[in-house]
């Protein structure tokens, strides 16, 4: 059984009169450990894929299932249960939350189910791992765009996901940065955590073991651009 | 580093201390809300209960005064307002010739400048101990003997107890006993026989010329208690009758009571809609910037939710928000109202001119927890609607909304 399979997945909008797919009919099979980097154009519907497999937005038709379950079939406590527990997202921009300090942002996904352990440890291992332990009693306004960004993937690996879904995660960061990054959800995955990461910046594909490019709605396997 | 569980509550906190004028406003407009509900009942219970009281307690069906002096008698029955109107003493065995009058007592007032014991000019009133049917009820403990010359009975606001000595007019006096609180003029008065009462007017002469120093035949009312079977209408009239002629005019005691309670219908009345409109005030405005600030929140709900906080959890923040804010008011106001009534009842009853007499604790507390209860809803009440609605927004939409 494949890791993550999705059929038929379709999201269709309406603007004004006209009516249009932002995503059309897309299939894709992702294995466990695979490192996948979608490709294209602003508008092409790379981030509304994204959001259907992360459970933020419902396809019109279609499903999505993750080892056999279907999550676009799934009751809201069921869902939240995923994107909690087996889901690391990363969403796009500024997504932290102001009011929280850097540790408390990133152990926040612990809190949000009934779990035990050690959340406190396992964030300052996490702000560790990701370089940032310095900024941990420091709040989101404080912080440059690398730095947020490496507060955000420590949040999304806070209770240890299957796989780690990242929308634009070196959108408004300089090279060396955006190089940071990319070399950290290198690692991540050697770890065993699959990743998804959407991009259209064509430099950061050759971290991924899989390139697939999204055009009209359309998903075809390489970079097709 | 701060170690705490991320619980709803912790969360809240967080929130609402990172907004500190946001929630210091809203906190502010809870509690405006809760001083005027507590404050305002209490006042309002405190009016009644002093209605009540002196309804109860107050002794005479009929005063006579002279005429004129109608509206003064009040003020001195009711606020304590020092008073100097007089007519001849004789009047009173004429009174109680009249047909229906059952027993009659003198009072003489006299004003002081001021005293040692307080601030304020006081009224002196002389009564006669042998046939006063009005003071002695009000006595905490009753006395074992009748006022004597020298000795004085103190209001229950005035600050002397039994076995101390008080100086007016440069003559000390003793405190034999104090009265029950009465929620009304006696509280800020004194009283002694109508002797001492006249020492006191010829001692006042060394300042100012008193009509009692120069007359001791002088009273200034005839309380009267009237027949059973009789109606105090008939009797009063038989009293105007015989007597207007000599300038004696009477106040039928249950007509100025109906006045009183009348007013105090309408300042109750007043009160309650304050409150009314205070509490749709409230909730509308708390509402309208709940909204405003809660959908500028979106994104940060829409983050929640990509974390995988399901919409209960949002629904249980939000909520938990609104109540910690109107728990903070609603504690705020309440003490307030509780810092401004309770302290300053005995000015805040010389303001109102109404006879006024806390309530009990028991009533004191009720009227907490109702207030309470109304105030707090506010907020939750206020939020509920949002909170409600943010759970069913599709979360990338919600996430782009405030980008």
């Amino acid at each position: 059984m494949m890791f993550l399979e999705i059929q038929k997945l379709s999201k269709q909008y309406q603007r004004r009169e006209k009516v249009f797919f932002a995503v059309d009919s897309v299939d894709l099979s992702i294995s466990r450990g695979d490192f996948i980097s979608i490709v294209g154009r602003s508008g092409s519907g790379k981030s509304t894929l994204l959001n259907m497999i992360a459970g933020l937005s419902t396809p019109t038709s279609g499903n999505i299932r993750l080892e056999g379950a279907d999550i676009c079939s799934m009751k809201d406590r069921k869902i939240s249960e995923y994107r909690n527990s087996r889901l690391g997202y990363i969403p796009q921009g500024a997504a932290a939350l102001s009011n929280l300090t850097v540790f408390d942002n990133v152990r926040l996904p612990y809190y949000l189910s009934k779990r035990s352990g050690d959340a406190s440890g396992r964030a300052s291992f996490l702000l560790d791992k990701v370089g940032i332990s310095f900024l941990a009693p420091m709040y989101p306004s404080q912080l440059s765009g690398g730095e947020l960004r490496r507060v955000l993937i420590a949040r999304a690996l806070m209770n240890e996901p299957d796989i780690l879904i990242a929308d634009e995660p070196t959108a408004d960061l300089d090279i060396e940065t955006t190089k940071d990054i990319m070399e950290l959800f290198s690692r991540i995955n050697k770890s065993g955590t699959t990743v998804l990461i959407v991009t259209h910046e064509l430099d950061t594909v050759e971290f991924g073991n899989r390139v697939l490019t999204m055009s009209s709605g359309l998903l075809t396997e390489g970079t097709g651009l | 580093m701060d170690n705490k569980p991320l619980t709803t509550v912790n969360l809240s906190v967080k929130n609402l201390k990172r907004n500190p004028f946001r929630t210091a406003g809203l906190i502010f407009l809870v509690s405006l809300f809760a001083f005027t509900l507590f404050g305002g009942t209490v006042l309002s219970k405190s009016l009644e209960n002093g209605m009540n009281n002196l309804s109860k307690r107050m002794g005479a069906d009929i005063l006579a005064v002279p005429y004129g002096y109608e509206a003064d008698i009040q003020s001195a029955l009711l606020r304590g307002e020092p008073s100097t109107f007089y007519f001849d003493a004789g009047i009173t065995e004429k009174v109680k010739g009249v047909e229906g009058v059952k027993d009659v007592s003198p009072q003489l007032y006299i004003a002081t400048l001021n005293a040692g014991c307080c601030a304020y000019p006081l009224q002196l009133i002389g009564f006669e101990p042998k046939t006063d049917f009005i003071i002695q009820p009000w006595l905490t403990n009753s006395l074992d003997h009748l006022l004597g010359d020298g000795e004085i009975v103190v209001g229950n606001s005035i600050n002397a107890e039994a076995g101390q000595k008080l100086k007016f007019f440069d003559r000390t006096f003793l405190v034999v006993a104090r009265l029950d609180k009465t929620g009304m003029g006696f509280d800020t008065s004194v009283f002694m026989n109508l002797s001492t009462a006249n020492q006191v007017a010829r001692d006042s002469e060394r300042l100012k010329a008193h009509p009692v120093a120069e007359n001791e035949n002088l009273i200034s009312s005839v309380m009267i208690k009237i027949e059973n079977g009789y109606d105090v209408k008939d009797v009063a009239n038989n009293i105007l009758q015989a007597y207007a002629k000599e300038s004696v005019h009477v106040v039928v005691t249950k007509n100025m009571l109906s006045d009183i309670s009348g007013n105090l219908r309408g300042l109750t009345a007043y009160i309650y809609i304050l409150a009314g409109v205070l509490w749709v005030l409230a909730v509308s405005v708390l509402l309208v910037v709940f909204s405003v600030t809660l959908n500028g929140r979106k994104r940060e709900f829409g983050i929640f939710r990509t974390l995988g906080a399901p919409r209960n959890k949002l629904v249980k923040l939000i909520l938990c928000e609104s109540s910690l804010i109107s728990l903070f008011g609603t504690v705020a106001g309440i003490v307030a109202a509780a810092l401004v009534v309770f302290p300053f009842s005995t000015y805040i009853a010389s303001l109102v001119g109404l006879p006024y007499l806390q309530p009990s604790y028991a009533t004191v507390f009720v009227v907490a927890a109702m207030s309470f209860l109304l105030s707090f809803l506010a907020g939750p009440l206020a939020s509920a609607y949002f909170a409600i609605k943010i759970g069913g927004f599709e979360i990338y939409t919600v996430m782009r909304e405030n980008e």
